[in-house]
């Protein structure tokens, strides 16, 4: 009885044994938001509606086309890479609802963000506090930015207001320019760029000879020109984006205002060309990608071929920089999701995050690295200069003609 | 020089004080835009005085006149046929949704009309963004874009195309109705709309007609601000000047379009350049408050005579 009393105990044991051995990966394997067997869900917004939309419109677009390559291939580790996009308006309010929505509702593993810094900043801290991870594709504003940045945010392919700024200094010294304004859209974007830019030409002894705003979508600017004009300056540099940039450029030159104008990369659109001709002769602005999207040869000929079959009834304009940030955004996401392994967590994806060094997501983008304390993933330019709707990384000859030109007046 | 890059501070005010030449500059570039105004007035105040009712979707009949030109410059027609098509299309389709949607209103209460005008107007933008979402197109200017300069002032000929183009509309308008027997039945309507029936004028295709030139103007309008803006669904917004245009000239009164639509852009103008782009709206709507408030009609409007 005894000796059967013990066998059983034994039993007893050994059963419990294996129930907690079964048990207990059971317990390691808990689920992650937005991750399930098939799908990883990733939730995103930025501006789909108003005068911004280009921004989200091409965000959406350009990450989408890139997870559904990702997600032919494969997907990670099985499973696929599903977005679901959100139009924030380009509105602080309906930003902080989508957030709200998005943290609540959408439950996702992670979120892209495709809007600018006016609404990313008013967001930033609520997607900080929320602890998933969060990928800001789109604000290059230096106040959406920290450093050190919270283990979950990282920042993509907007180069940061602080890096134009370095830039534009070695631009004035290169084209020896003495005489400079200053026109900037209100926007947060506009202001990131444009406070640092005065601070600059004040250290160094030139300070702007005017300073000009207007508003994101405005599509008069005669007053601000005009006193550009009278200024006389032989730089402008004008902050902001590329819709009003077209409308800015080609109004400049009827009212004969003769400066340099030098814009940054959130201007960078053969729409501006396209739509102000030759006003843009000479043009210069910031670019940080190995392809431009108006090459005529090398890797972004496949892009935008790749692209118009995906997007057949894309405008002119069309794949933007919006477009062709968000498609090397998935993939790099997508390559920390797969280091991160099958077994995916928000601390194994944001180590693999920071992992990544030296990676070029596509052909088309430039090469990232964000083992940096801010998260940043990409923070080295070029200038580039339209002459004839064509583009060219400004080398010496550039130089030799732009300073030419710049003494000349 | 003071700055501040606070949000809408400091804005685009003139160093250097006030110059003549500056001056001149900004009224030549204003008859641009004001002749844009102008032109989406009128066709807020071809309906007001056909039904004495405002079209608050007139943005939408603008917008959606600047997609139809699109088609048509897609579809690969020359531009001059563009120009004349557009217009003739747009106004089919103010004539469609007068059939469709307005004469069955005919008995409604003015609230609904103006439910009704929004809704119209929203399907038109959310037909146009189902389409072409919101992407900016390109759409080409009739003339050159080559400054020229004379005396001090710089101008393109796209810049006097467009007042010229607005003038011309005007024009004939003002021809039609005062020469034409529709012109002269839809006038008619416009003052006495049951004495107008009694001596046997069309009254519904007399109104069906008045949308269909309501539109066709939108759509000339739509066509002249496109090479500098583009085409977006976002271009409705010129309804807001447009209405302010027509409030202030008088929403009964052609001329009053015009000049209500001129002066709006020029007032506009100069507080951008003199004042503040931040204020530069809160001047046209302080304009606004003025005009109603000394003159209620408008600058151009009849007061209503009650009989009692």
């Amino acid at each position: 009885m005894g000796t059967k009393m013990s066998l059983m105990r034994r039993a007893m044991v050994a059963l419990g044994v294996m129930a907690m051995a079964t048990a207990a990966p059971a317990q390691t394997k808990r689920p992650v938001q937005g991750v399930t067997d098939k799908e990883i869900v990733i939730a995103a917004f930025g501006p789909l509606t108003g005068p911004a939309s280009w921004m989200g419109l091409g965000t959406r677009d350009g990450f989408t086309m890139a997870l559904e390559e990702i997600n032919k291939a494969g997907g990670i580790h099985g499973r696929q890479l599903k977005l679901v996009y959100e139009d924030d308006a380009f509105q602080v309010a309906q930003a902080q609802t989508v957030v709200r929505r998005v943290l609540s509702d959408t439950k996702p593993f992670m979120v892209y963000t495709g809007t600018g810094s006016t609404v990313f900043i008013s967001v930033a801290d609520t997607l900080r506090a929320s602890r998933i991870p969060v990928y800001n594709g789109f604000s290059g504003s230096a106040a959406a930015r920290k450093s050190p940045e919270v283990p979950t945010l990282f920042h993509g392919q907007a180069v940061s207001s602080t890096a134009f700024i370095e830039d534009l200094g070695k631009l004035l010294d290169d084209l020896k320019i003495k005489r400079v304004a200053v026109m900037h859209d209100v926007g947060e974007w506009g202001r990131s760029l444009c406070v640092p830019t005065i601070e600059l030409l004040k250290k160094r002894g030139i300070p702007a000879l005017t300073v000009q705003n207007y508003k994101v979508g405005d599509t008069d600017f005669s007053g601000q020109l005009v006193a550009l004009r009278n200024a006389n300056a032989q730089l402008v540099v004008n902050c902001g984006h590329f819709p009003e940039a077209s409308v800015i450029l080609r109004q400049a030159r009827e009212l004969g205002v003769k400066s340099l104008f030098v814009g940054d990369a959130a201007q960078a659109n053969p729409s501006v060309w396209g739509r102000a001709g030759k006003a843009t002769d000479n043009w210069i602005f910031n670019w940080f990608s190995p392809a431009f999207l108006s090459d005529e040869t090398g890797p972004m000929v496949d892009f935008r071929a790749k692209y118009r079959a995906r997007y057949p009834s894309a405008p002119a304009g069309r794949p933007n920089h919006a477009d062709t940030f968000s498609y090397g955004d998935a993939y790099i996401i997508a390559k920390a999701l797969r280091d991160a392994g099958p077994d995916l967590s928000v601390e194994g994806f944001t180590a693999a995050m920071k992992r990544i060094k030296n990676f070029q997501p596509s052909p088309i983008n430039a090469v990232a690295s964000f083992d940096n304390p801010s998260n940043e993933g990409f923070v080295e330019s070029v200038w580039v200069v339209v002459k004839d709707g064509r583009t060219a990384v400004m080398g010496t000859s550039q130089v030799a003609d732009l300073s030419k030109i710049a003494s000349g007046l | 020089m003071p700055f501040a890059a606070g949000r809408g501070s400091r804005c685009a005010s003139m160093e250097g004080g006030l110059e003549v030449s500056t001056v001149i500059q900004l009224l030549v570039n204003s008859l641009t835009l004001g002749a844009i105004y102008a032109l989406v007035a009128l066709g807020l105040v071809l309906i007001f005085k056909a039904s004495h009712l405002i079209n608050f979707g007139q943005g939408s009949w603008v917008m959606a006149g600047a997609y139809i030109a699109l088609t048509l410059l897609l579809a690969g027609l020359p531009m001059w046929a563009v120009l004349i098509l557009s217009p003739i299309a747009g106004g089919v389709l103010g004539y469609l949704l007068d059939i469709l949607v307005f004469r069955r209103l005919s008995k409604a209460s003015a609230w609904i009309f103006v439910v009704a005008t929004l809704g119209v107007g929203g399907l038109l933008h959310q037909i146009a963004s189902a389409i072409f979402e919101e992407n900016v197109y390109a759409f080409p200017p009739m003339l050159s874009t080559e400054p020229q300069q004379v005396f001090g002032i710089f101008f393109t000929a796209q810049n006097l195309w467009v007042p010229g183009a607005a003038l011309a509309v005007f024009g004939a308008l003002y021809l039609f109705f005062e020469y034409t027997r529709v012109g002269k039945a839809m006038q008619a309507v416009a003052q006495n709309r049951i004495g107008a029936q009694i001596v046997g004028i069309n009254l519904q295709a007399i109104l069906a007609l008045t949308w269909a030139l309501s539109a066709g103007v939108s759509t000339v309008a739509a066509m002249l601000v496109a090479p500098q803006v583009g085409i977006s669904p976002a271009m409705g917004l010129l309804v807001i000047k447009g209405f302010v245009a027509a409030a202030v000239g008088g929403f009964e009164s052609l001329g009053g379009a015009l000049v209500g639509g001129l002066l709006v852009a020029v007032v506009e103008s100069l507080t951008n350049t003199f004042v503040s782009t931040a204020f530069k709206d809160v001047v046209v709507f302080g304009l606004l408050l003025a005009v109603m408030w000394v003159r209620p009609t408008g600058l151009f409007g009849h007061a209503a005579t009650r009989r009692v």
